[in-house]
Formats: structure tokens, C-alpha cells, sequence
């Protein structure tokens, strides 16, 4: 009986804490489809009975939320691909070889993380402009590649230290260069890892705000997030928009979340035991 | 098996380009903090310690710094204690534990900007859903984001929603790390549920605990999106923590000499925290 009681009240608090997490999601994702008399209306409407797509058609056609949804793609496709390369070869290099300063990564890595950004806010925004790279996708692929080379650096470093080197060494003994054996046997056995790796770094990028709001200043870098906060900072602000365009911005990171939340959570408990 | 050589190409893009990255704007930073420069031009007059002796008396920074203070430490607590009853929690369930963290875990993975206005649109004094609960119980609506003794709370308690899955992802492993065997050794020796949770978890999980913490209070010092896009630090500044403090002095009043010595600041507080954190936990662990 009493271990009913335990089993009842766990699940109930889970219940609670699931409710408490997902509501203002759902929150958003409903509203978003609700027409103007809906959302502001005093009672909150909770049938779609009314549904329509009206706040996507408006924020889609007569705004540039388009445009923001496609500079945020490449930057944040550019950032990964770029910080992705970079980590494999880095991680890989501090995996297999010994060096002196093998605490170097750690040090970055710590620093990346610590960073509070808004102390390399004012000297990257001085020397962006000095190049010409302000209000330019370039510009902000590499102001973030800031935070995120040295922490996929340092999952890969992790993720590689666990495959054997009997893989390479077999390679090398067939004849393989150490970088064919990076390339020809490393990489294929680490899709996983570095799948989770790029996910975690696209995520990131696409969600960043501070950079995006202070280094662009047209429509022509702008990211999704900023132009959602632009929404808001209107004196009437239109909801409906805000919350199609909120759902919108949070669509990429969820299907990459559920594709790959098995192994993402998984290297992720591995990650923090050591 | 490992050569000397090597390793130092695989090792160099990275190590350029973050030390090109990060090393050379902190180093920026530091010199911009002694200059100062009032319109945006690269004309600096080299003025010394005087915008760090300025911060002192600047009562926009005293009142950023309170709130960051205030900002940080509420909202690591309940993220902590939040995310060790969820983690408790996962790990109890037999059945649909996956299922339960994946929804659990929602408001760590929706983006920032999602997320504020999200709540924005919560609190909402008209229109907002946690104004009609308050009204269908006779309540009176409250202005949340708008009353200067509410802002700061209010937007603490969605850095709570927004964190506390990843204490709990991080705790969960924790509790996975404990071994059963201690458990059942302590009920073999008659201890009951909350004397081993409090005897043998709690002690255990004291690493994961004091990692887990110094990384949130880190986060929360350098936290921006937020507090920006829901309030933009006010009304009347009282929501506005160092982070979006140092945003407005740096591009809205474009005061570069001023914002790089605040920030200069923050990084060093910052520091300074979490080196005694360390070194404060480390000690016990010795004990």
C-alpha cells in the first residue's frame, strides 16, 4: 500500500513538473494559430475551433521574418560546419598525441564558457567595423564561432579518446597516412558523436541573440531572433505575429532535439561523469 | 604511439583562431577600459583607472550589480532544488522515463527569444493567461512585468522554467552514478527513505552539485537575452542586471571606454567567485 502511495504521488509530481515545462510552450503553439479576435480577447480561447493561419501568412508575407529564418539558417549552418571541421581536427590532435600544453584546450574551453559576452561585445564590434564585416553574415559566423569551437573541441577531444587506436593502427599498418586513417576510419565510427557535437553548436547558434542585436542593422544579416524582439519592441504590438514567429524560430531546434535526443542525452551524462 | 610532432597541425587551426577570437578582444577590452571614447570613431584618449573610479559612485552600475546579484543567486537555488526533484523523480520512474525528460527537458531546448516572449505574452496584464487564472478566482490582475517590485521576481522565475531541466539532466546523471550497493548496505543497516537520502545521496552528489551550481551562477552573471526582451532592464531599471546595463552603455550611448570597464568588472567578479567557489568545495572534499 505504501509503495502505491509513493508510486502515485511520483508520477503525480512529475505530472506537475511536465505541465509547468510545457505549457507556455503549447501556450505559444496555439496562440499562434488563433485569429486577432482570439488573442485579444479577455476569456483565452482555448479551441482552434478558429484556428487559421492568418499570423503566418501576415508574418511570412509582409514581414522580412523570412529572410531573418534564412540568414539564421546559413550562419548557424556556416558556424557549425566550420567549428565542426576545426574540432574534428583539434580533437583528434589532442586525443592521439601528447603535447606539453595539453591543458590548452581546457583553459580555452573554460574561458569560452566563463566569457561573459558582453566583454568582447565593444572590441568585436570595433573591429568588425574597422573590416567592413558589420551587418554581415561573415561578421557574425565569426564573432560565434567564439563560443562554440572550443566546446565542440573539447566533446570530440572526449568522443575520440574513447575509440580504440587499434582502428588507426590497423589502417597505418595497411599503408594509411594518419590523416587517411583520420579520415577513412575515425570519422565514419564517430558520426554519433559528431552529429551530437554539430547539434549541440547549430543550436546554439541559432539562438544567439546578443551578437545578432548589436552587430547587424539591416535585413541583411539579420538573425530570426532579433527579428522576433523587433516585433516586440513596437509600441502596438501584434501577438498573433509574435507568437507564429516565436514557434517558428523554435521548429528547427526541436526536430533536431527529437531526431537526436537519445545520443545527445547520452553523451551528455557520459560528458559530465568525467 | 603518441608522436611529438604531428599533432601540433591538427592542434593549430583551433588554437589560432580561438586565441584570435577570444584572447585578442579580451585583450582589446582590457585597453578600451582605459580610454575614453564617447562617439564612435577610433579616437581614444588614454584616461587610466578613471572609468573603473567612476563605476564606483555610478549608482546605474551599483543598482545593475545589486540586481545581477539578486538575478543570480534566486534563480540558481530554485534551479537547483527544481532540477533535483525532477531528477529524483526520472530516476524513480519505472515506466515512461524517456518520455517524461524529453517533456521535461522543453523549456531548456525552445530558443531564448521563444521562451521571453512566450512569458511576455503569460504575464500580460490584459490579455495573459496567468492574469485570467488570478481573475477566475476573484482575484485582481497584476501587473507583472510592469511593476517595479515585480519585474525582477518575475523575470527570475522564467530563468527558473528556462534552467532547470539541464540541472536536472546533469543531476539525473548524478544519480545514476550512485551505486545501488550502498543503498541496500544502508537498509540492511535499518536506515529508512529520507535518513539515506540525506546520509548518502545529498553527500554524494556534493561534485555534481557544486559543478553544476558554479556553472548556472556563471550563466545567470552573463545572462542577457532574457531580461532584455522582456523588460529591457526596467521599469525604472529595476530589472536590469549588468549584462543589458553594459549593452545600453556600449551601443545605445555608444560610451565604449565605460562599457568595456564594466564589463572588465563583471568578468573580474566573476573570477574572483568562482575561484573561492572551487577552492571553498574542494576543501570540504578533503575533509
Amino acid at each position: 500500500m505504501r509503495k502505491h502511495f509513493a508510486t502515485i504521488s511520483t508520477y503525480l509530481v512529475a505530472l506537475l513538473l511536465i505541465g509547468f515545462s510545457i505549457f507556455p510552450v503549447i501556450w505559444m503553439f496555439t496562440s499562434s494559430f488563433l485569429p486577432a479576435s482570439d488573442i485579444y480577447s479577455v476569456t483565452p480561447k482555448f479551441s482552434l475551433r478558429n484556428g487559421t493561419f492568418e499570423n503566418y501568412r501576415y508574418v511570412l508575407g509582409e514581414t522580412h521574418t523570412l529572410k531573418y529564418f534564412w540568414n539564421s539558417i546559413i550562419i548557424a549552418l556556416c558556424t557549425t560546419l566550420i567549428s565542426i571541421i576545426l574540432a574534428i581536427l583539434a580533437g583528434y590532435g589532442f586525443a592521439r598525441f601528447r603535447f606539453s600544453g595539453k591543458n590548452i584546450l581546457s583553459i580555452f574551453v573554460l574561458l569560452s564558457q566563463m566569457l561573459p559576452l558582453v566583454v568582447v561585445l565593444v572590441p568585436l564590434y570595433l573591429v568588425l567595423s574597422k573590416f567592413g564585416l558589420l551587418d554581415t553574415k561573415t561578421g557574425l559566423v565569426l564573432a560565434y564561432l567564439i563560443f562554440t569551437i572550443p566546446l565542440s573541441t573539447w566533446f570530440l577531444r572526449g568522443f575520440f579518446e574513447t575509440i580504440p587506436s587499434e582502428l588507426e593502427e590497423a589502417a597505418l599498418v595497411d599503408g594509411c597516412t594518419r590523416f587517411g586513417a583520420l579520415i577513412r576510419v575515425i570519422i565514419p565510427v564517430s558520426t554519433p558523436g559528431i552529429f551530437a557535437t554539430a547539434t549541440y553548436a547549430f543550436i546554439v547558434a541559432w539562438q544567439e541573440f546578443l551578437f545578432s542585436l548589436s552587430f547587424t542593422l539591416s535585413h541583411d544579416s539579420r538573425t530570426l531572433p532579433v527579428g522576433i524582439s523587433s516585433f516586440i519592441g513596437q509600441y502596438n504590438i501584434n501577438w498573433g505575429a509574435v507568437m507564429a514567429s516565436s514557434t517558428l524560430v523554435s521548429i528547427p531546434v526541436m526536430v533536431l532535439f527529437l531526431a537526436f535526443y537519445d545520443q545527445f542525452v547520452q553523451s551528455f551524462t557520459e560528458g559530465i561523469i568525467k | 604511439m603518441k608522436k611529438r610532432n604531428k599533432g601540433i597541425y591538427y592542434v593549430l587551426p583551433v588554437l589560432i583562431v580561438s586565441g584570435l577570437l577570444i584572447l585578442f578582444p579580451l585583450a582589446y577590452n582590457v585597453y578600451i577600459s582605459f580610454t575614453s571614447s564617447n562617439i564612435y570613431s577610433l579616437e581614444y584618449t588614454f584616461v587610466g583607472l578613471q572609468n573603473y573610479k567612476r563605476l564606483l559612485g555610478d549608482e546605474r552600475f551599483i543598482n545593475a550589480l545589486k540586481n545581477t546579484i539578486v538575478w543570480s543567486f534566486s534563480s540558481v537555488l530554485f534551479q537547483v532544488v527544481l532540477g533535483l526533484i525532477a531528477a529524483i523523480v526520472i530516476n524513480s520512474v519505472t515506466k515512461g522515463q524517456r518520455i517524461i525528460q524529453a517533456l521535461i527537458m522543453v523549456p531548456w531546448i525552445i530558443p531564448g527569444i521563444a521562451a521571453a516572449s512566450s512569458w511576455r505574452w503569460l504575464y500580460h496584464p490584459d490579455f495573459g493567461f496567468i492574469n485570467y487564472f488570478i481573475r477566475s478566482f476573484g482575484g485582481k490582475p497584476v501587473l507583472w512585468l510592469g511593476n517595479p517590485n515585480l519585474a525582477l521576481p518575475s523575470v527570475i522565475l522564467v530563468n527558473i522554467w528556462k534552467m532547470y531541466p539541464f540541472a536536472a539532466l546533469m543531476l539525473t546523471a548524478g544519480l545514476q552514478s550512485i551505486p545501488i550497493s550502498i543503498y541496500e548496505a544502508a537498509k540492511i543497516d535499518g536506515a529508512g527513505r529520507a535518513s539515506a537520502f540525506f546520509r548518502i545521496t545529498l553527500p554524494m552528489m556534493r561534485p555534481i552539485l557544486s559543478v553544476l551550481s558554479l556553472l548556472l551562477t556563471i550563466w545567470a552573471f552573463n545572462a542577457f537575452d532574457f531580461i532584455y526582451t522582456m523588460t529591457e532592464g526596467g521599469p525604472a531599471r529595476s530589472s536590469e542586471i549588468l549584462g543589458v546595463r553594459i549593452y545600453k552603455d556600449a551601443m545605445k550611448s555608444q560610451m565604449f571606454g565605460r562599457a568595456a570597464a564594466q564589463a572588465m568588472t563583471l568578468f573580474v567578479l566573476m573570477l574572483i567567485f568562482s575561484i573561492f567557489y572551487l577552492k571553498l568545495t574542494y576543501k570540504r572534499s578533503d575533509e
